[in-house]
C-alpha cells in the first residue's frame, strides 16, 4: 500500500503527500516533542521533516520500513534544532526509582494521568524521552531504535534502562509535589 | 532484553499518546509542497526557454555576422565589410559567455534534481 503512495509522491501527486501527512503527523509530532519539549518547535520540526522526506523519497530504497526511515529524519532534524536552540541537556539528575506509586496514579482521572505522564516526559532528557517513546510507545525493536537514533546497541539498552528509572523518579516526584500542593 | 520489558510503563505511555495539536498542519504542509513543486516546475520551464532563446540568439548573431559583409551598406560612415571581424568577435564572445552560464545552470539544476 505504502509503495503505491511513495510512487505517487515521486510523481508529484498531491494525494500521495496527503496520505503520508495524515498517517504520520501524530507520530512525527510525538517524536519531535519528546526531543525539543516545545509544541511550536515540534511543529516546525515536523514541517521540516515532512518536506525533507518528500524531497528525498526517491532515495528510499525500501530496505527498512518507511516509518523507521522517516523516524530517523525526524530525530536528526529535532536534535539539530535542539542544538540550535541550545537547550540540549543530556543527563537528568533525579533519585533513581524503578516503580511508580500506583495509589497516587490510580486516584487520578485519565486526563490528569495523561497530563502527568506528558509532563514527566517533558522533564526527562531528550535522549531518554525519545528512547521511551520509540521503544515502548511506537514498539520499535532495539535494532530499529539503534537505526533511528544512530546509537550503538549497548547505548540503546543503557539509555532505555536509565530512561525507565528516570521516568518513574520524575513521575513520583511530580505526583508528590502535586499532592503536597493540594494538601 | 527481558529486563527492558515493562508492561506497566507501556500502558502508561499509551495513555500519554499525543496528537498533532495544530489542526491546520495538513493544509499548511500541502500548500508548502505545492509551492515547492510549482517552483521546481517553473525553474525547469525557464531553463528550457533559456536554451531555446540562446539558440535563436546564437543563430541570429552568427547569421548577422556572416551576412553583414555581403551587404554593400554603410553604417555610420563605415562600410559593413569593415565591421565583419568586430561583429564576429562580439557575437562569439557573447555566445561563449552565455553558453558557459547556461551549462553551469543546467548542471546545477540536474544535480539538485538528482539529490531529490
Amino acid at each position: 500500500m505504502e509503495e503505491l503512495y511513495i510512487k505517487k509522491v515521486i510523481e508529484g501527486d498531491e494525494q500521495g503527500y496527503r496520505y503520508f501527512i495524515r498517517r504520520y503527523q501524530d507520530m512525527a509530532f510525538s517524536i519531535a516533542v519528546s526531543v525539543v519539549k516545545n509544541e511550536f518547535l515540534a511543529e516546525e520540526v515536523c514541517q521540516e521533516a515532512f518536506m525533507k522526506a518528500f524531497e528525498k523519497m526517491k532515495s528510499f530504497k525500501g530496505q527498512s520500513k518507511f516509518s523507521t526511515w522517516f523516524y530517523r529524519i525526524i530525530v536528526n532534524i529535532a536534535f539539530r534544532r535542539l542544538d540550535k536552540e541550545k537547550k540540549w541537556k543530556n543527563e537528568s539528575l533525579v533519585t533513581v526509582e524503578s516503580s511508580v506509586d500506583e495509589d497516587n496514579l490510580d486516584a487520578l482521572e485519565s486526563d490528569e494521568r495523561k497530563y502527568f505522564i506528558n509532563e514527566t516526559l517533558k522533564r526527562m532528557s531528550p535522549n531518554e524521552s525519545l528512547a521511551l517513546r520509540l521503544f515502548y510507545l511506537e514498539e520499535l525493536s532495539l535494532k530499529e531504535v539503534k537505526d533511528v537514533t544512530g546509537w550503538s546497541s549497548s547505548k540503546v539498552k543503557v539509555v532505555i534502562h536509565r530512561a525507565r528509572k528516570s521516568f518513574y523518579s520524575h513521575l513520583n516526584a511530580l505526583l508528590k509535589s502535586e499532592s503536597r500542593l493540594i494538601i | 532484553m527481558d529486563e527492558l520489558k515493562d508492561k506497566h510503563l507501556k500502558s502508561l505511555l499509551k495513555e500519554s499518546k499525543v496528537e498533532m495539536p495544530f489542526s491546520d498542519f495538513e493544509s499548511k504542509m500541502i500548500s508548502r509542497v505545492n509551492s515547492e513543486l510549482n517552483g521546481k516546475r517553473t525553474i525547469i520551464k525557464n531553463l528550457r526557454l533559456s536554451w531555446f532563446f540562446f539558440f535563436i540568439g546564437s543563430v541570429f548573431g552568427l547569421g548577422i555576422s556572416l551576412t553583414l559583409p555581403l551587404l554593400n551598406l554603410e553604417l555610420g560612415g563605415i562600410e559593413t565589410h569593415h565591421l565583419k571581424y568586430p561583429v564576429m568577435i562580439l557575437v562569439l564572445f557573447v555566445i561563449i559567455w552565455q553558453l558557459d552560464e547556461m551549462v553551469r545552470l543546467t548542471i546545477r539544476q540536474r544535480k539538485e534534481k538528482r539529490m531529490y
